[in-house]
C-alpha cells in the first residue's frame, strides 16, 4: 500500500499546554484508517492540522510523498484533502444538489456563466449520480436537507467530500448521532468510499464500528500515536488498553 | 475528478449503474413534478391566495372604485419605493440579516440627491442623472457602513441598523436644517409625471429591480451563495464562501435600494419626505416576511415578496375605498402577518419532525 | 388536521379583513341614511334635495386638532344634505397622504376637505382629483398652487406664536433660560409657529432662547427634554410647546423636575390634560385655534363650491389665548377641541 498522507512528528503547543507531542500519523490509499484515542488525546488537533485548519509548530507533512505545507483549509481542499466535520456543514434549507455545490458552483456555458447563472440542471445530475453510485437512498434532490433522516445526511456530507477528495477524506464520528441501521449504511458507504482509492480516516470513539470497517487502527495518547494496529484480529480490549496506557507497544 | 486512483468493485458499480439510469430518467419528470407541488404549497401561493380573494372581495363591494385602471394605477405607483427597498431587504433577510435603516436611509439619500441638484443649479437630464448617482451613493455609503460593523466589528445587524436608523435621519437633518428640500428640478418633476405604455417611470424602475433581483436571487451563483449564508454561515465560510464579503455586499445593495427609492420619492413627490419614512421598514419587512421569507434566513422567493408588498398596499386601498377606519388595515395586516409567519413556522416543524 | 391548520390561518385574517369591510360599509350606510332623515330641517344651501358625498383628509389621524374639524364639519352635514367621512393615514407625510387622497379619488366624492401634509408633494394627487371633477378645500395648511383647491381655510400661525411669544415674555418678566419644543423639523405650520414665537422673543433682550428641540411627537420625549433642560439650566424659565403631545409631556416634566409653577409652560393647541393643566396652573398659556370654526366653514364652502357658488379662496379662523383666569369661560370653551362627537 501507498502511503498517502505521512505526518511525522508533529508538535502543537497552545501556550503551556502541549496539545501534540511529536505525533505522527499515516494514512494509505483505497484503505480506512482508524484514528482513535481518549479525549485530549489530540485527535482533533491532528485533524484540524492535517486539513489545514490549524498550523502545527514543528513536524513534516507529506501528501503522495512531497512536503507540503497546508495554509489554510482551501489550500488543503485543492490538495485533495476533504474533511465531513461532525457537525456536517450542511445547509438545511437548501436540497443535497445545493449542497453537493457549494462554494463550487456548476455555471452555464457561454454568457449566461459570465453573469453567474447556474447550471442547476447539471448539478442536480450530478448529485443525483453521485448519490446513486455510492449506494445511498438520497433520492429527492429537491427536499430541503433539514427533512432528511440523519443518516441521509450523514450520506450527502461523505458524497459531496468525495465528489472532491481526490486524496483523503477526514470523517469526524460520522456514526454518533445515528440508531443502527444508519449506521450500517454509512459504515458501508466509508467502505465504498476507500474502495474508489482514497485514504479515509475515521475518527470515532466508538469500538465496534473501528473495528468493523477500518483496515488499520492507529491510537493517539497523550499527543503521541502509542499503537498501529491491523483491522482484523484486534480486540477492543488491545484498543481501550492503548488508549487509557495500561497496553503501552510503543510505535516502531 | 472524483476517482483518481482505483477502481470500485465491480458488483457495486454495475448494480448502481443500472439504476442510475433508470433514476436520472425520472429525475426530469421528478423536477417538473416537484417543483409544481412545490410552487402550490409554498407560502407565497397562499399568499396570492389571500391578495385575490381581497381584489375580489374589494372590487365586489365597490365595483365602481376599485376596480379601476387608474386605482390600480395609483396603489402601484404608490408601492413602488417601497418595493424596490423590499428586493434588496429579501436578499438580506435570506442572508439572515435584517436592515432596520432603509427609511432613514432613503430620506438621506434623498435629502442629498435634493441638495446635489439644488447646488448645480441647471435643470436638464445630466442634473437629474448625477441626482441619481448622489442618491445612489449616498444609500450605498450608509449601507456599507452598515455592512462593515456588521462584517467587522461584529456588532448585530439589530443593533448596527438601529443606530444607523437614528444617524442617517439625524445627518440628513444636519444637512436639511430639518427642513424639507422642495427645490426639485422641473425635468425630474416632468419624468414624474410622463407615463410610458401608460405607467409611470417609476413603476418601471420598480419593476426592472424587481425582475433583475429575482433572475439573480434564483439563477446566479450570487444568490445560491446569499441563501447559503442564511442556512448556514459557518457551511458556507467552509465551503470557500468569502462571507463577510458577500454580507457586506448585500447591506450596500440595501443601501443602494434605500438611495434608488429616496429617488423615486423625489420624482413622485417633488420634495424630500424627510418625516414621511419612519414606518417604511417595518411596512417593507412585513412584506417580505408576508411573502414567506423566512425570519431566521436561509428561504425565500422573490415573487412572495412582490405579493408580500400588495397585501397591505391594497388593504389600505381598499379600506379607504370601503370608507372603513384606516386603523382596520393596520389590525388585518397584523393577522394576516401572524398567520404568515405560523404558516412558516408550521412548515419547519412538519419538516423537521420528518 | 395540519392541512386544515395551514388553511385556516390565512383565511382567518381574511375574516378580520372582511368583517372589518363589513362594518365599514354598514356604518357607512347608516351614515348616509341618518343624515337623509334629518333632511327635513334642511338648511338653506339644501333647495336640490340631493346628497352630497364630501370626505375629510385630515393630516394624520387620531390628533385633537384635526378631529375637531372633522366635529365641526360633522355638526352641520345633516342640514346640508352631506354624506361626510373621514379618511386618514396614521403618519403626517406627504407620501402617507397620498395613497389616501388617490384612494378617495376613486370613490368619486363631490368634494375632499383636505389638511395638507406638505404645500407641494400634495399637488399631484389633488389636481388629479380636480381634474376629476371633485372640488377640494384646503383646511389648515394650503398647497403653493393656489389653482388647485377652491379656498384654503386656517388660523394665522405666525400669529399664533407671536401671541405664544407675548404671553411667554410677561409670564417670566423677560429673563431666563426659555426652551421650545416641537415634534419634527420641515413642517411649515410648526416653524411659522417657532418663527412667530422668536419674533415676539426679540422685545425681550434679557430671555435666552435655546435652539429648538425635537420630540418627534412622543409625549415622553417632550417630558424628558422638560426635565433635563430644568437640570441643566438653573434659570430656566420658561418653555414653548408648539404641538399637543409636547404640552402634554412638559406638563410630566415640569412635574418630574418639581418645577410645577416655577416653570411657565405655553403651549400652542390643545388636549383634555392640557385644560386640566391649564386650570390647576402648571399651565400658564394656551395658543387655542378655532378648528370646530374650520371643520364648519370648511364643509359650507365645500357645498357651495359644489353648488357653484364663489367662495373666497383665503378663509381665516380666530384664536384665543386661554389662560388659568379665563379657560372656564363660555369665550374659550367654544374654542376648546372636541374629540368625540
Amino acid at each position: 500500500m501507498t502511503a498517502v498522507l505521512e505526518a511525522d512528528s508533529i508538535t502543537k503547543r497552545y501556550g503551556h499546554v502541549t496539545a501534540l507531542d511529536g505525533a505522527s500519523f499515516t494514512a494509505n490509499a483505497g484503505e480506512v484508517t482508524a484514528l482513535i484515542g481518549d479525549n485530549g488525546a489530540g485527535k482533533s488537533t491532528l485533524v484540524k492540522i492535517l486539513s489545514g485548519v490549524i498550523a502545527h509548530d514543528e513536524g513534516t507533512i507529506r501528501l503522495d510523498g512531497e512536503r507540503v505545507r497546508l495554509e489554510s483549509p482551501q489550500h488543503a481542499r485543492e490538495l485533495g484533502i476533504e474533511t465531513v466535520f461532525q457537525d456536517l456543514a450542511l445547509a438545511p434549507d437548501l436540497g443535497p444538489a445545493e449542497n453537493m455545490f457549494v462554494g463550487r458552483e456548476i455555471l452555464r456555458g457561454g454568457w449566461g456563466g459570465r453573469l453567474g447563472v447556474l447550471d442547476k440542471a447539471r448539478m442536480r445530475r450530478e448529485a443525483l449520480e453521485s448519490f446513486v453510485s455510492m449506494g445511498t437512498d438520497v433520492k429527492d434532490m429537491f427536499a430541503p436537507v433539514a427533512s432528511l433522516s440523519g443518516g441521509q445526511r450523514q450520506s450527502v456530507a461523505i458524497c459531496r467530500s468525495i465528489k472532491w477528495a481526490s486524496n483523503v477524506l477526514f470523517l469526524d464520528e460520522p456514526t454518533a448521532a445515528l440508531g443502527v441501521r444508519q449506521t450500517r449504511n454509512v459504515l458501508d458507504l466509508v467502505r465504498r468510499v476507500a474502495a474508489r482509492g482514497v485514504a479515509v480516516i475515521l475518527i470515532s470513539h466508538n469500538m465496534p464500528d473501528v473495528l468493523q470497517v477500518s483496515d488499520r487502527i492507529e491510537v493517539l495518547r497523550l499527543g503521541r500515536r502509542v499503537a498501529q494496529f491491523p483491522g482484523q484480529g484486534t480486540s477492543i480490549e488491545q484498543l481501550v488498553g492503548a488508549m487509557t496506557g495500561a497496553l503501552d507497544q510503543r510505535a516502531a | 475528478m472524483s476517482t483518481t486512483r482505483g477502481s470500485a468493485p465491480g458488483a457495486v458499480t454495475e448494480d448502481v449503474s443500472r439504476t442510475t439510469a433508470g433514476l436520472l430518467r425520472e429525475e426530469a419528470e421528478q423536477a417538473r413534478r416537484t417543483l409544481l407541488k412545490r410552487a402550490l404549497t409554498s407560502s407565497p401561493a397562499y399568499m396570492f391566495g389571500v391578495l385575490l380573494v381581497l381584489v375580489i372581495v374589494f372590487s365586489i363591494l365597490s365595483p365602481s372604485a376599485f376596480p379601476t385602471t387608474s386605482n390600480a394605477r395609483n396603489v402601484v405607483l404608490n408601492a413602488s419605493p417601497l418595493l424596490v427597498m423590499a428586493v434588496a431587504m429579501t436578499y438580506v433577510m435570506i442572508a439572515g440579516g435584517f436592515d432596520l435603516s432603509i427609511g432613514s436611509v432613503l430620506v438621506f439619500a434623498n435629502v442629498i440627491a435634493a441638495k446635489v441638484m439644488g447646488w448645480m443649479g441647471t435643470d436638464d437630464a445630466l442634473t437629474v442623472v448625477v441626482g441619481l448617482l448622489a442618491a445612489l451613493a449616498a444609500g450605498g455609503v450608509w449601507g456599507t457602513f452598515n455592512g462593515l460593523c456588521i462584517t467587522k466589528l461584529r456588532v448585530p445587524p439589530l443593533i448596527t441598523t438601529l443606530g444607523t436608523l437614528g444617524a442617517a435621519l439625524g445627518v440628513a437633518d444636519l444637512i436639511s436644517g430639518g427642513n424639507d428640500v422642495r427645490t426639485v428640478p422641473l425635468t425630474l418633476i416632468n419624468l414624474g409625471s410622463a407615463e410610458p405604455l401608460g405607467v409611470s417611470w417609476i413603476v418601471w424602475v420598480a419593476l426592472v429591480v424587481l425582475v433583475v433581483g429575482g433572475l439573480v436571487l434564483h439563477m446566479t451563483r450570487f444568490g445560491r451563495h446569499t441563501y447559503v449564508i442564511g442556512s448556514n454561515p459557518e457551511a458556507a465560510r467552509r465551503a470557500g464562501i468569502n462571507v463577510d464579503r458577500h454580507v457586506l455586499g448585500l447591506y450596500t445593495l440595501s443601501g443602494v435600494a434605500a438611495g434608488l427609492a429616496g429617488m423615486l420619492s423625489l420624482t413622485q413627490f417633488a420634495t424630500t419626505t424627510i418625516a414621511g419614512h419612519t414606518t417604511d421598514v417595518i411596512s417593507v419587512i412585513e412584506g417580505v416576511a408576508l411573502g414567506g421569507t423566512s425570519m431566521f434566513g436561509g428561504s425565500g422567493l422573490m415573487v412572495g415578496t412582490l405579493i408580500g408588498i400588495f397585501i397591505p398596499a391594497t388593504l389600505t386601498n381598499g379600506f379607504i375605498i370601503q370608507n372603513v377606519q384606516p386603523f382596520w388595515q393596520q389590525v388585518a395586516t397584523g393577522f394576516i402577518l401572524i398567520g404568515a409567519v405560523y404558516l412558516d413556522q408550521l412548515k419547519r416543524r412538519s419538516r423537521e419532525r420528518a | 388536521m395540519t392541512r386544515r391548520l395551514r388553511m385556516g390561518v390565512p383565511l382567518c385574517a381574511l375574516a378580520v379583513a372582511a368583517i372589518a369591510a363589513g362594518c365599514g360599509s354598514s356604518s357607512s350606510s347608516s351614515k348616509a341614511s341618518s343624515s337623509s332623515g334629518a333632511s327635513s330641517s334642511a338648511g338653506s344651501s339644501g333647495s336640490s334635495g340631493k346628497t352630497y358625498h364630501v370626505v375629510y383628509i385630515p393630516g394624520l389621524t387620531g390628533n385633537p386638532f384635526y378631529s375637531t374639524v372633522a366635529c365641526g364639519a360633522k355638526s352641520v352635514a345633516p342640514q346640508m344634505h352631506v354624506k361626510f367621512s373621514v379618511q386618514g393615514a396614521p403618519t403626517f407625510a406627504v407620501n402617507a397622504q397620498t395613497p389616501v387622497v388617490n384612494a378617495v379619488t376613486a370613490t368619486h366624492p363631490d368634494a375632499i376637505m383636505i389638511s395638507n401634509d406638505d404645500p407641494k408633494g400634495m399637488i399631484p394627487p389633488l389636481l388629479q382629483a380636480q381634474r376629476a371633477g371633485i372640488k377640494i378645500v384646503n383646511i389648515d395648511g394650503d398647497l403653493a398652487e393656489k389653482s388647485v383647491g377652491v379656498t384654503n381655510i386656517q388660523s394665522d400661525n405666525a400669529y399664533g406664536g407671536q401671541l405664544a411669544g407675548q404671553a411667554m415674555g410677561k409670564l417670566i418678566g423677560g429673563k431666563g433660560t426659555v426652551a421650545i419644543i416641537d415634534n419634527d423639523p420641515g413642517f411649515p405650520i410648526s416653524e411659522a409657529r417657532v418663527a412667530g414665537f422668536m419674533q415676539a422673543m426679540k422685545q425681550y433682550p434679557g430671555v435666552k432662547v435655546l435652539g429648538v428641540q425635537y420630540s418627534h411627537n412622543e409625549t415622553s420625549n417632550a417630558a424628558s427634554i422638560v426635565s433635563s433642560t430644568a437640570a441643566a439650566h438653573p434659570d430656566f424659565a420658561g418653555v414653548y410647546t408648539v404641538e399637543t403631545n409636547n404640552t402634554e409631556g412638559a406638563i410630566t416634566g415640569a412635574r418630574d423636575a418639581h418645577v410645577v409653577g416655577k416653570l411657565k409652560i405655553v403651549g400652542y393647541d390643545t388636549s383634555d390634560p392640557i385644560v386640566k393643566g391649564i386650570q390647576d396652573g402648571t399651565v400658564s398659556a394656551d395658543i387655542v385655534q378655532y378648528p370646530y370654526g374650520e371643520g364648519q366653514v370648511g364643509l359650507q364652502s365645500a357645498v357651495k363650491a359644489i353648488q357653484g357658488q364663489s367662495v373666497p379662496r383665503e378663509q381665516t379662523q380666530p384664536f384665543v389665548v386661554a389662560t388659568k383666569a379665563n379657560v372656564n369661560t363660555a369665550n374659550v370653551q367654544r374654542f376648546i377641541y372636541k374629540t368625540s362627537c
